[in-house]
């Protein structure tokens, strides 16, 4: 008698164990998608800042500003070089000429900047969308990208065109964020 | 009695592992602190050479490229660069040769190399047959008039470009899917 209600004990205590792991499991999958969706919110709102910034500094005329003045170019250009944290690996922005090929405006690499107005094909449609519709979009990683974990792309709309304001977050952050939970995801797997 | 204090003693570390999960800790924060400052490191590090591709994917590359600008199935390639030489004397449809002149294409990866080429073409040396250049260099497309595209890197893409007329002085037809990467000036 004594063993069988020692049986379900063991049994309803392994029930219990098996739930929390999974919830721990999922929990932890959870937290690092939120953590992953912090990031990109926190990227979005300093977009927002910088395609302010920017429209400010040129009058709201983004292209014949920086084309009349190479003195504000460069003050911008260090601009986006300030937002250059560990988290973002390339800062720039783009326009599309009347050919439809993008063009560097500014970019905040200062160790080897992209020449002004220098050619840019996209590894992805999601540029030409953000160009049409004029709306955020965060871009994955694609084939013939390096160094780049995902792209936040941000249309800044000045009084005759719309430039792209791009935010590449570093392959490393985002290893970094995956990483997050991993000694504690391999406990859990062990009691799994 | 000794399996009532296993049991209870892998509750206790069910309860302790959950509480972490759920508590603000210091560990994070170092971990945070720890991981920025291992990231510049990282960075500083990496390879910044133009090949960011391995070696397969690279000669790949160049396979398909360098194809849609010679129509033969044997082509004859000359770069001074170690590193890229490497690389084509695995391939089956280029040959390396040891002087430019008796090139299809030469791909050019440095100023050096491209200083070289250019006393070679003032010298004359490039009469009986002028090899189309090509570089990973941007700004080597942009110096010279001479070079017909580029392939390099820019903000971590790989990028591909055809200068549209200096294709036409070689009488070059490029395939429906480089067009896109045609462009009339820099």
């Amino acid at each position: 008698m004594k063993q069988k209600y020692l049986n379900h004990f063991i049994f309803g205590l392994l029930a219990v164990m098996i739930t929390v792991a999974l919830s721990m499991h999922y929990m932890v999958a959870q937290s690092t998608e939120n953590l992953k969706n912090e990031e990109i919110k926190r990227t979005a709102k300093y977009a927002e800042k910088i395609a302010q910034f920017i429209l400010l500094e040129t009058n709201g005329k983004i292209e014949s500003a920086l084309d009349k003045d190479k003195v504000l170019r460069k003050k911008l250009n260090e601009a986006l070089f300030a937002f250059m944290t560990e988290e973002f690996r390339y800062i720039f922005l783009l326009l599309k000429d009347p050919k439809g090929i993008y063009r560097f405006l500014l970019d905040g690499s200062l160790e080897d900047p992209a020449e002004y107005k220098m050619p840019f094909f996209p590894k992805s449609n999601q540029y030409d969308t953000v160009y049409m519709m004029q709306n955020p979009q965060i871009i994955k990683r694609s084939e013939g990208v390096d160094q780049v974990w995902v792209s936040l792309v941000y249309p800044i709309i000045d009084e005759s065109e719309t430039a792209l304001l791009v935010m590449d977050l570093s392959k490393e952050y985002g290893q970094y964020l995956n990483e997050f939970h991993s000694p504690l995801e391999f406990v859990v797997r062990l009691m799994n | 009695m000794k399996i009532f204090s296993s049991t209870f003693k892998i509750l206790l570390f069910i309860l302790a592992t959950a509480s972490y999960v759920h508590s603000e800790d210091i560990q994070s924060m170092i971990l945070d602190y720890n991981h920025k400052n291992t990231l510049s490191q990282k960075r500083s590090d990496k390879n910044k050479g133009h090949m960011a591709l391995d070696k397969k994917n690279t000669l790949k590359i160049y396979d398909q490229i360098f194809s849609s600008l010679v129509d033969r199935p044997q082509i004859y390639v000359f770069t001074d660069d170690k590193e890229y030489r490497d690389v084509f004397r695995r391939s089956k449809s280029f040959i390396l040769t040891e002087r430019f002149e008796m090139s299809d294409i030469i791909l050019i990866t440095s100023e050096e190399e491209f200083g070289k080429i250019r006393q070679e073409m003032l010298a004359g040396k490039f009469v009986a047959k002028k090899p189309i250049l090509f570089s990973t260099s941007y700004r080597l497309l942009k110096r010279s008039t001479d070079i017909v595209g580029a392939l390099y890197w820019e903000k971590g893409r790989s990028q591909l470009l055809f200068i549209k007329d200096r294709l036409k002085k070689h009488q070059i037809e490029l395939p429906q899917e480089y067009k896109i990467f045609l462009i009339d000036e820099l």
